[in-house]
């Protein structure tokens, strides 16, 4: 697999859809933490729920609400995969990896306290974990052309 | 293989990092590959460890005590209403001067979205303009017309009272009421406010197991329901009464009114 052109050109938009889909999580986290900043509740629309997610127990974490977790963790996230980018420094990649493996553990367990133990489901949360899960996958894939 | 560039002496920066990138992907197959097992591939490494670091954080999470309304973690979902600053004026249930000329007697239910409203668009107007000055005070009553969970509401909020803090917890009571309908007016709940609003904790809870607090709510609104069947109710010292929300106009006219016949 050498990087023929065509290769190029999709790792480029590879590695574009990934810094995307980190924006989109900041984006989405960046919402949720501007909404509870305002001591307000997200909107859902007709979609619904988002009040009771964001008002149970589990929308703070030993006193810090989740979306400012959210927000903070996809913000370092997006500045590891920037810095790996920039500086093509394969351990930065790792990193990157190895931290969204723990995103994806932990917004693993917020979805499943959303489905099973709060009883709603937040679009916005929903958007988040979509997000976090897309740049995953594709920092898997960077991974792999890392290392074969 | 990389067909390999050559490296002229003077590089840009952009053609440094290009270079760099094209070893750091060609790297890993020269070194790693053929003498490490699967299992000691970073990726392998790197998977297993987040997902063990992952798997600790969530178990920590899960045996933390507290979940439900143990700490205080369970306060800061609550959305807070500005507190009213008059600390000075508040007794027990009573806002306002003891020599206000005006007196209104508000009949609420806490599970009652009209009297959200009140409390809500309505009171915080009527603080500033009337209280504040001297010119009214406010006395709230129990008119359960919604459920015995207004009731435990009325009772958690009788028991801030008792650490004069009962406006400030009926604010939070009403700003989060479509909360209460769908997650319920739970001690958990209550606790979470009283943590939040910086109660006596012991005390509070003592209050709310006491439990002489429901036959009170109780008896006051079977007097109540002896006058009014609905929520809310201003009744005015003067004996005039006003059922549901009344809009701002009316309400400040009336008191208005009231105030000038005592002067």
């Amino acid at each position: 697999m050498s990087p023929g052109p065509g290769t190029i050109r999709e790792l480029a938009s590879r590695r574009a859809l990934l810094i995307l889909a980190l924006l989109g999580a900041i984006a989405t986290s960046g919402y949720l933490s501007a909404v509870r900043l305002a001591g307000a509740l997200p909107s859902c629309g007709i979609a619904g729920g988002c009040d009771t997610v964001a008002l149970s127990s589990y929308s703070v974490i030993m006193g810090v609400p989740v979306a400012y977790l959210g927000l903070a963790f996809s913000t370092v996230l997006l500045g590891l995969v920037g810095a790996w980018m920039w500086l093509a420094d394969r351990r930065l990649l790792w990193a990157s990896y190895a931290l969204a493996t723990l995103g994806v553990v932990f917004v693993a367990y917020l979805t499943y306290l959303e489905l099973f133990v709060i009883d709603a489901i937040c679009i916005w949360c929903v958007a988040f974990a979509a997000s976090l899960l897309a740049a995953w996958a594709l920092l898997v894939l960077e991974m792999r052309s890392s290392l074969n | 293989m990389n067909p390999s560039t050559p490296r002229p002496e003077h590089v840009t920066r952009r053609e440094r990092r290009a270079a760099a990138r094209r070893e750091q992907r060609a790297e890993p197959r020269r070194r790693s590959a053929p003498r490490r097992p699967a299992w000691q591939s970073p990726f392998t490494l790197l998977t297993a460890g987040a997902l063990l670091v992952g798997a600790l954080i969530v178990g920590a999470l899960q045996l933390l005590p507290g979940r439900d309304g143990g700490g205080a973690t369970a306060g800061p979902e609550l959305i807070m209403p500005v507190t009213l600053p008059l600390a000075e004026l508040t007794a027990d249930r009573t806002l306002g001067s003891a020599s206000a000329p005006v007196t209104m007697t508000v009949w609420s239910d806490f599970q009652c979205p009209a009297c959200r409203v009140l409390a809500e668009a309505v009171e915080p107007r009527l603080v500033t303009e009337y209280v504040a000055t001297g010119k009214l005070r406010i006395e709230y009553r129990d008119l359960i017309v919604i459920g015995p969970e207004s009731v435990d509401a009325a009772v958690a909020a009788r028991c801030a009272g008792e650490q004069d803090r009962f406006w400030d917890f009926h604010g939070v009571l009403y700003a989060n009421q479509s909360a209460e309908n769908s997650g319920g007016l739970s001690r958990e709940r209550f606790l979470a406010i009283s943590d939040r609003l910086g109660l006596d904790r012991p005390a509070f809870e003592e209050c709310l197991a006491g439990g002489h607090l429901a036959a009170r709510v109780q008896t006051e609104s079977a007097q109540g329901m002896t006058k009014y069947n609905s929520t809310p109710t201003l009744e005015f010292s003067n004996g005039d009464v006003i059922r549901g929300v009344p809009d701002w106009q009316t309400l400040a006219a009336k008191i208005d009114e009231l105030v000038a016949a005592a002067a």
